[in-house]
C-alpha cells in the first residue's frame, strides 16, 4: 500500500512541477474545444461551459493545491508545536489558558473556522493563495498544539530535563535541545497525516466559493463551477474530483507507511 | 526430606534437560538460555541466582512449560511429575498450572486485579479446580493468612488490593499460590521491590509456609543473602548458562568458580571514615511539603567538605525529597540552606549560575537521566559549554579528559545511549556532573538499578574521584551495604524526620535507637542461619 501511495504521489508531484510546461492549453484559454464536449482525444477531461480544456486546468492547478497544503500545514505545525511545547513546559495558568483557547478553537467546526478567518481577513486578501495557507494553518495549529503538548509532557517529567533545569538552562533551550528531538518523530507523523487532509480543506474552501480568485483553476472551485453540468458532461466534474481524491488517497497511504516506519525506528532507539 | 515422600515412586519432581530458549528483540532472535539442566526433588527449594539479563526469570517460567510472548523453546525436555510439558497442549498445561504449579511474581501490585476482593482472588484457582466448597476454601485462606502472620486474618481478605501495604500484598500472593496446595511454587524476585524491614516479614512467611506444606520451590533472585535463607541448594547462571550448582552451605563458604567468588566479594569494599572540620553545606530546620501534605520535619544536617555523607531510610522516608529541597526543585517552607556561609535561595530560578554549578546531581535510573537523542559528546559537552564557555577543540579536549576520568575512551564520543550498557550510562551521568567542576554531588540511589559487580565499579570510581578532586558526596540510599562501604558520616531518616546522625562508626555500632536497630538488623547477611537467629532474637526482645 505504501508503494502504491508512493507511486501515485510521485506522479502527482511530477505533474505539479512540470505540468505548466507541457499542459496542452493555458488554464484560461477559451475555445480549446466546443463547450461541454465530453471526453475526447484532445480534451481528456472534456471542456467546460466556456470551452476551456478541463485537463489542462487540472494540471495547472496541481502545484497550487500541493504547495498550499504543505505550506499551510507547515505553518500550523510550527505555531502548534511551539505553543504546545511552551504550554507543556511552563505549565500552570499558561498551560491552562493555551489549552482552553485551543479547545475553544477546536470546538468550532473546522470549515466554519476557516471560513470565518477568510471573512475576517476582508475583501483585499480574500482570493489570495496565502490566505488559504493561513486558513489551513489556523485550523491545524490548535490540534497540533494539543498533540505536541501531550507528547512533550512525558519528556518534560524525565530526569534529563530535570538535569537541564538544575543546570540553569532557559525554557527555550530545554525545549530546543532536550524536548524537541524526542518528539520530532511524532511531529513528523502528525505533519504527514495533516498534510494528507489539507487538499480536502483547500478544495472545500474553493467549492464553497471562498477559494483562490477565478479564473485560477483551483480544484474545489472547479468542481463547484461544473456541478450544474454533471449530467451533460460528467467527466468535467469527475476529472478534477478524481485528481483531488487520488492525491488525498495517495498522500494518506504514503504517510501511513511513513508513520509506521518512524514508529518502529523510534521504538528501537528506546 | 520426610519419610513418606521417599516412599513415593518418583522422588524427582521436576527435571529439565538441555533447555534452550530464544528471545526476539531488535528484529532478530537471540539466545537467552543456552542449554541448562535443572533437577528438583519434592519438597526441595532451589535458589536461582544471576544478574539481570542472565535468563533466570525465563528459566523459572520454563519450569512451568511456559515461554512468555517473544520467547521460544528451541530444544530440551521439561518433565514435571512424569509428564513432559513440552509435549502436551496448552489446555493440558493450564490444568497442571491450576493445581500443581504456582507462580509468585515480583510486583504483587501488578499481579492482583484491583477490582476484586483479595480473598476471592486467593481461592480462585482452588475454586476453579473444585478442590472444595467456597466456604471451606475461604476458611482455608483465612488459615493461610494466619500462618503468614497477616494482621486480622479473618477480615483482611475482604479488602481490595489497594487497601493493604506492599508487603502484605506480597504475602497474600503467597497465600494465593499455596491455596491449591501445589507441588511446586516459582518465586520470581518476590521481595526485590520491598524495603528491608518488610522483606524480613515476607521472607519469614514464605519460608515457614513452604516448610509447613513441604512444597518444592524455585526461588529466583539476584540477592545472595536472601537466597541463603531460603534455599537448600543454589544454582548460579550467567549469560544463559549454568556457572555452578551446589548446596547452600557449600556455595556460600566454598564457591568454585571465579564468577561466583566475585559475586560474593562485592560487599567487601570498605573505606576508613574521616572527619572534616569544614562544612560545605548546612541545612537548618528545614520543613517541606507537597501541596498541603508535609513531608519533611525540622531537618538540620551539616555536610562535611570533601567527605561522603550517606542518607539512609526506607522508601517514603523523605530522603529523595531532601535532595529536591537542596537543589531547589522543591523550595522549603521553612528553614534555610547555606553553602559555606552564604545562604542559598529556596527557589531554583533565583539561584545564580555559579551556585547551580557547584551542586550537581546524579540520578537512580541512568536510562532516563540522559537524553536518548543526544550523543555522549553532546551530553557531556553541554555543561562544559554552558558553565565554562569552552567550544570546539577546547570543549572536545575536556570531554575526552572526562571520558578518561570515568574509565571510558574517545571511541564512545559519538555513541547514543542505546549503544551503552547500564553501567556505562551511569558513568556518562557521572562525567556530566563532573563537567561542571562541582564541589558537591548528590547521588540519589545511583547504584540501586545496577547489578552487583557493576555497582562495585561505580562505587570505586566515585571513591577515586573523591580522592583526586576532593568532591563532597551526599549519598542517598536504602542499601546499608553501600553505606558501610563508602560513607564517612550517616544520617538515618524515617517518615520525614532525622532519627539519628553521626560518624559511620558511631551509627553502625551499638547502642542504636530503636528504628536504626530495626533497619540495620533487617539487612540480610550471607549466613544461612541469619533469618532464624534474627527471629529468635526479636521474639526474645518481645518477651522480655
Amino acid at each position: 500500500m505504501f508503494k502504491i501511495g508512493f507511486v501515485i504521489l510521485s506522479i502527482h508531484l511530477l505533474i505539479a512541477v512540470t505540468g505548466p510546461f507541457w499542459a496542452p492549453f493555458h488554464y484560461a484559454q477559451m475555445g480549446a474545444g466546443k463547450p461541454l464536449l465530453g471526453m475526447n482525444w484532445i480534451n481528456f477531461f472534456g471542456t467546460d461551459h466556456l470551452g476551456r480544456d478541463v485537463f489542462s486546468r487540472v494540471v495547472h492547478g496541481s502545484y497550487m493545491v500541493i504547495s498550499l497544503s504543505i505550506f499551510g500545514t507547515m505553518i500550523g505545525l510550527v505555531i502548534g508545536s511551539f505553543t504546545g511545547l511552551l504550554s507543556a513546559y511552563i505549565g500552570g495558568w499558561v498551560d491552562e489558558f493555551v489549552q482552553r483557547f485551543n479547545e475553544a478553537l477546536i470546538s468550532i467546526p473546522f470549515l466554519v473556522l476557516g471560513l470565518l478567518a477568510i471573512l475576517v481577513a476582508g475583501p483585499k486578501l480574500s482570493g489570495e493563495p496565502i490566505l488559504m495557507a493561513l486558513a489551513v494553518a489556523l485550523v491545524y495549529a490548535p490540534r497540533i498544539s494539543r498533540i505536541s503538548r501531550s507528547a512533550a509532557l512525558d519528556i518534560i517529567m524525565s530526569d534529563y530535563v530535570i538535569v537541564a533545569r538544575l543546570r540553569g538552562e532557559s525554557a527555550l533551550s530545554i525545549i530546543w535541545r532536550e524536548v524537541l528531538p524526542n518528539i520530532s518523530g511524532t511531529m513528523l507523523v502528525e505533519f504527514a497525516i495533516r498534510a494528507g487532509f489539507a487538499p480536502i480543506l483547500i478544495g472545500s474552501f474553493g467549492f464553497l466559493g471562498f477559494g483562490i480568485r477565478p479564473p485560477f483553476p483551483e480544484w474545489g472551485s472547479m468542481i463547484n463551477d461544473y456541478r450544474p453540468f454533471i449530467f451533460i458532461s460528467p467527466i468535467t466534474v469527475i476529472g478534477p474530483a478524481l485528481a483531488l481524491s487520488s492525491l488525498v488517497v495517495s498522500l494518506n497511504l504514503f504517510t501511513e507507511g511513513l508513520a509506521r516506519l518512524l514508529g518502529t525506528s523510534r521504538k528501537e532507539i528506546k | 526430606m520426610s519419610t513418606n515422600l521417599t516412599n513415593r515412586k518418583n522422588k524427582i519432581l521436576l527435571e529439565m534437560k538441555d533447555i534452550k530458549i530464544n528471545g526476539f528483540a531488535d528484529g532478530r532472535w537471540h539466545e537467552i538460555i543456552r542449554g541448562i539442566d535443572l533437577k528438583l526433588n519434592r519438597g526441595e527449594v532451589l535458589g536461582l541466582i544471576g544478574e539481570s539479563g542472565a535468563g533466570k526469570s525465563t528459566m523459572g517460567k520454563a519450569a512451568m512449560g511456559y515461554a512468555q510472548p517473544g520467547c521460544k523453546l528451541i530444544s530440551g525436555s521439561i518433565i514435571f511429575d512424569g509428564i513432559d510439558l513440552t509435549k502436551i497442549t496448552d489446555a493440558q498445561k493450564r490444568k497442571i498450572w491450576l493445581t500443581k504449579i504456582s507462580y509468585v511474581a515480583q510486583s504483587a501490585a501488578a499481579a492482583f486485579n484491583p477490582a476484586h476482593k483479595l480473598i476471592n482472588q486467593t481461592i480462585e484457582s482452588a475454586k476453579r479446580a473444585k478442590l472444595g466448597t467456597e466456604i471451606s476454601l475461604k476458611n482455608d485462606a483465612i488459615e493461610l493468612y494466619n500462618t503468614l502472620q497477616l494482621p486480622i486474618p479473618n477480615l483482611i481478605g475482604e479488602r481490595y488490593p489497594h487497601q493493604v501495604s506492599g508487603g502484605q500484598l506480597q504475602r497474600i500472593m503467597t497465600a494465593m499460590a499455596i491455596s491449591p496446595r501445589p507441588e511446586l511454587i516459582i518465586f520470581d524476585e518476590p521481595t526485590t521491590a520491598l524495603d528491608v524491614t518488610t522483606q524480613v516479614e515476607v521472607l519469614t512467611a514464605i519460608r515457614d509456609i513452604i516448610k509447613k506444606f513441604n512444597t518444592a520451590a524455585i526461588y529466583i533472585t539476584h540477592d545472595l543473602a536472601v537466597v541463603a535463607q531460603m534455599a537448600d541448594k543454589i544454582k548460579v547462571i550467567r549469560y544463559g548458562k549454568e556457572v555452578e550448582e551446589a548446596t547452600t552451605a557449600k556455595m556460600l563458604f566454598d564457591p568454585k568458580q571465579e564468577y561466583t567468588k566475585s559475586l560474593w566479594s562485592v560487599r567487601s569494599l570498605t573505606k576508613p571514615e574521616e572527619k572534616s572540620s569544614n562544612t560545605i553545606l548546612s541545612l537548618k530546620n528545614i520543613d517541606a511539603a507537597y501541596g498541603k501534605s508535609k513531608v519533611l520535619f525540622d531537618i538540620s544536617i551539616q555536610i562535611p567538605k570533601g567527605k561522603t555523607l550517606a542518607i539512609v531510610g526506607e522508601s517514603g522516608s523523605g530522603k529523595s525529597t531532601l535532595a529536591k529541597v537542596i537543589t531547589g526543585l522543591l523550595p522549603q517552607t521553612n528553614g534555610k540552606i547555606s553553602y559555606f556561609d552564604k545562604e542559598l535561595h529556596p527557589k531554583l530560578k533565583k539561584r545564580n549560575k555559579e551556585q547551580l554549578r557547584v551542586i550537581q546531581m546524579i540520578f537512580q535510573m541512568p536510562d532516563t537521566a540522559i537524553n536518548p537523542r543526544q550523543t555522549v559528546q553532546e551530553i557531556i559537552g553541554r555543561p562544559i559549554e554552558f558553565y565554562h564557555g569552552l567550544i570546539r577543540e577546547e570543549k572536545m579536549k575536556r570531554v575526552i579528559e572526562l571520558l578518561n576520568m570515568i574509565e571510558l575512551d574517545e571511541t564512545y564520543l559519538n555513541r547514543f545511549p542505546f549503544e551503552l550498557s547500564g553501567g556505562q550510562k551511569q558513568r556518562i551521568c557521572i562525567a556530566r556532573a563532573l563537567a561542571a567542576n562541582p564541589e558537591l554531588i548528590i547521588c540519589d540511589e545511583v547504584t540501586s538499578a545496577l547489578d552487583q559487580i557493576i555497582q562495585e565499579g561505580i562505587l570505586k570510581l566515585l571513591q577515586k574521584l573523591q580522592k583526586e578532586l576532593g568532591i563532597t558526596y551526599i549519598f542517598i540510599t536504602h542499601d546499608i551495604a553501600t553505606v558501610r562501604a563508602i560513607s564517612d558520616q550517616i544520617v538515618v531518616m524515617n517518615q520525614g524526620r532525622v532519627i539519628e546522625q553521626g560518624m559511620k562508626s558511631q551509627i553502625l555500632n551499638p547502642p542504636y535507637p530503636e528504628y536504626t536497630e530495626l533497619l540495620l538488623s533487617s539487612v540480610p547477611e550471607m549466613d544461612p542461619k541469619w533469618l532464624t537467629n534474627l527471629l529468635i532474637k526479636r521474639s526474645n526482645l518481645k518477651d522480655a
